[in-house]
């Protein structure tokens, strides 16, 4: 206000000077804006404008398929139903196990082939573009070919090589006891690629001579190891395993392509549940707040990682 | 040298084993999509010419009578993913640029501003996908091309943005001032100067948004139901209409729907995998 004010009044010569500059700050601020602009737009659509609606959802009776009744404010009532509902308590289990083994098993696998990858001397070139490859693939031809094919019990190798092998024929997708479990492989085979992709990066920005002087102090290589490199892959660790674990929650395309959340509701995830009483079911109030409870869920363990990251990265 | 051969065994055994973990589906879909019927509901086959007969059944039909059935899906897929790589990459260079150059964005300083735009992958998609169904619904957008460029355009902004400021503060604001003083506008500098150092992100920021939208799964499924379906939707669809699966089929569709990202991600992979790092731990 007072720049525009003193725009507008005379100034002597000496302050051309300064009217310039102050010109070309405002001039500077509006390009400023028109450059942020889509970022910030982008930002709103898929962040202050969802978050909104869905919090003001999850406390009415809305339902997509009750055409023209009006919608009513039920206050917590969604919210306090969901700790009743036993499917989305069998959901919440399912996605709390899968996230719990899932996340660790990808982060161990990872680290072994980093680790293995980052010693390779001959082939390093060939086995890093292959290890990367899965990135690129989606989530349903994946699910397709990695999960359906090889694992269907008629056609599939894996059925084949147990009989073979003389071991008993496993259902693995059919089965509820090993449903989530052939689920969680998959997931490992997926989101290991990404893993190994920035640990290696850790791996190969760490300094040489640290494992040289390690040896030269007589620590085996597998003592080194524990004592000096890995210490020094925490913060990167966390940050793996923080996008791990919150990727894990929000488990979706592998489910919904697979099993449907079957056999039975053995497989069944929030996300999947969201999906079939909101989108399907139109029920789109009760939906909100259970996506809600997801969210929650996620926000805690993501700032506990996070923590934990920041801690070790002093 | 000094590693010992127990390091060697483990370094060798850890990447031959993954190589085959890695390596046997990818196999099993290209053997399969060579198959025919009885060389599938015989039971597993493993080596073609020894337990089966390939045959380029499946490809044929794929490419004369069943063309007219996936063409559309994946012309969507094409035209979807390019726009929203092309948007997202220009918009990503123009807020990377206010960031990378200017240290305070009103209240909040540019890394504040860069963590928020980050923050939003920890909200679920079953979260965003229920609003979207209402708003696009009412705007009309629902089953068109616009709506998910428009959506998927937002979705990758910010992890543009946030990719090429890294790039952008990594070339010196003196190299734009020198040659300002030279009498070239600030515009005329960006497109001249920094531009082509910055191309490297670039590229890579384009092709992980065209995979990000081309592979995406759960948005399709809600928002689109017919004229706009993308490929994964198809791809998926291939599964449930029928019991007894044509996999020689789905295989065949399957490798076409990703081998042209497979081959645009090796030739251009060095600058996909400093994106990929640079936006996971920085």
């Amino acid at each position: 206000m007072s720049s525009q004010q003193r725009l507008a009044t005379w100034t002597p010569p000496r302050a051309a000077g300064r009217r310039e500059a102050v010109r070309r700050r405002r001039g500077q601020s509006y390009v400023r804006a028109l450059l942020l602009l889509p970022a910030f737009l982008s930002l709103a659509f898929v962040t202050v404008y969802p978050l909104g609606f869905t919090v003001y959802a999850s406390l009415t009776d809305w339902n997509l398929f009750n055409y023209g009744a009006p919608i009513a404010f039920v206050g917590l009532a969604n919210w306090a139903n969901l700790w009743r509902d036993p499917n989305f308590l069998i959901a919440f289990k399912n996605t709390a196990v899968f996230a719990l083994v899932a996340a660790p098993l990808t982060y161990i696998v990872g680290l072994t082939v980093a680790v293995a990858l980052d010693g390779a001397t001959v082939g390093k070139r060939f086995f890093r573009v292959l290890f990367w490859l899965p990135l690129m693939l989606s989530s349903v031809l994946v699910t397709l070919i990695v999960g359906r094919m090889m694992f269907d019990p008629f056609v599939g190798p894996i059925t084949a090589v147990f009989a073979a092998l003389g071991l008993p024929q496993v259902l693995w997708l059919a089965d509820p006891r090993t449903a989530l479990a052939t689920i969680i492989l998959l997931q490992v085979w997926w989101g290991t690629a990404y893993t190994i992709m920035l640990l290696l990066a850790a791996l190969e920005s760490l300094p040489p001579e640290l494992n040289e002087a390690a040896r030269v102090d007589g620590a085996g290589e597998w003592r080194a190891f524990w004592q000096i490199t890995f210490p020094l892959l925490l913060p990167v660790s966390a940050a793996i395993f923080l996008i791990q674990v919150v990727d894990a929650w929000k488990v979706f395309d592998i489910i919904n392509v697979l099993t449907g959340g079957g056999p039975g509701t053995a497989t069944q995830s929030i996300s999947l549940l969201v999906y079939q009483q909101g989108v399907q079911g139109g029920n789109i109030s009760y939906a909100s707040a259970m996506a809600w409870a997801l969210t929650v869920v996620i926000a805690l363990v993501a700032g506990v990682l996070y923590q934990f990251s920041r801690r070790w990265a002093q | 040298m000094g590693r010992s051969r127990a390091a060697w065994v483990f370094t060798y055994g850890v990447l031959i084993a993954w190589s085959a973990v890695l390596l046997v589906p990818m196999y099993w879909v290209v053997t399969t999509s060579f198959k025919t019927r009885p060389a599938i509901t015989g039971g597993a086959t493993f080596v073609p010419w020894v337990d089966f007969q390939p045959s380029l059944q499946a490809w044929t039909e794929l490419f004369s009578r069943n063309a007219s059935q996936w063409g559309p899906y994946f012309g969507n897929s094409l035209a979807i993913s390019t726009a929203t790589a092309a948007l997202a990459t220009v918009f990503g260079l123009m807020g990377g640029y206010a960031l990378a150059r200017w240290q305070r964005l009103g209240p909040l300083a540019s890394a504040q501003f860069g963590f928020l735009l980050l923050g939003q992958r920890m909200f679920p998609a079953a979260l965003l996908a229920l609003p979207m169904l209402i708003m696009f619904q009412n705007l009309r957008l629902l089953d068109t091309r616009l709506g998910l460029i428009i959506l998927y355009t937002a979705f990758g902004t910010p992890f543009a943005v946030w990719l090429l400021t890294e790039f952008i503060r990594g070339v010196p604001p003196e190299i734009e001032e020198s040659a300002m003083i030279d009498g070239s506008s600030r515009l005329g500098v960006i497109f001249r100067i920094t531009l082509p150092l910055v191309l490297p992100g670039l590229i890579g920021v384009f092709v992980l948004v065209l995979a990000g939208a081309w592979n995406e799964y759960f948005f399709a499924l809600v928002l689109t139901f017919s004229e706009s379906v993308t490929a994964p939707i198809f791809l998926a669809n291939q599964i449930n209409q029928t019991e007894s699966v044509g996999w020689w089929y789905v295989s065949a569709i399957g490798i076409m729907s990703s081998l042209p990202l497979i081959v645009a991600a090796l030739a251009l992979q060095r600058f996909i995998q400093r994106g990929l790092v640079a936006g996971a731990v920085k």
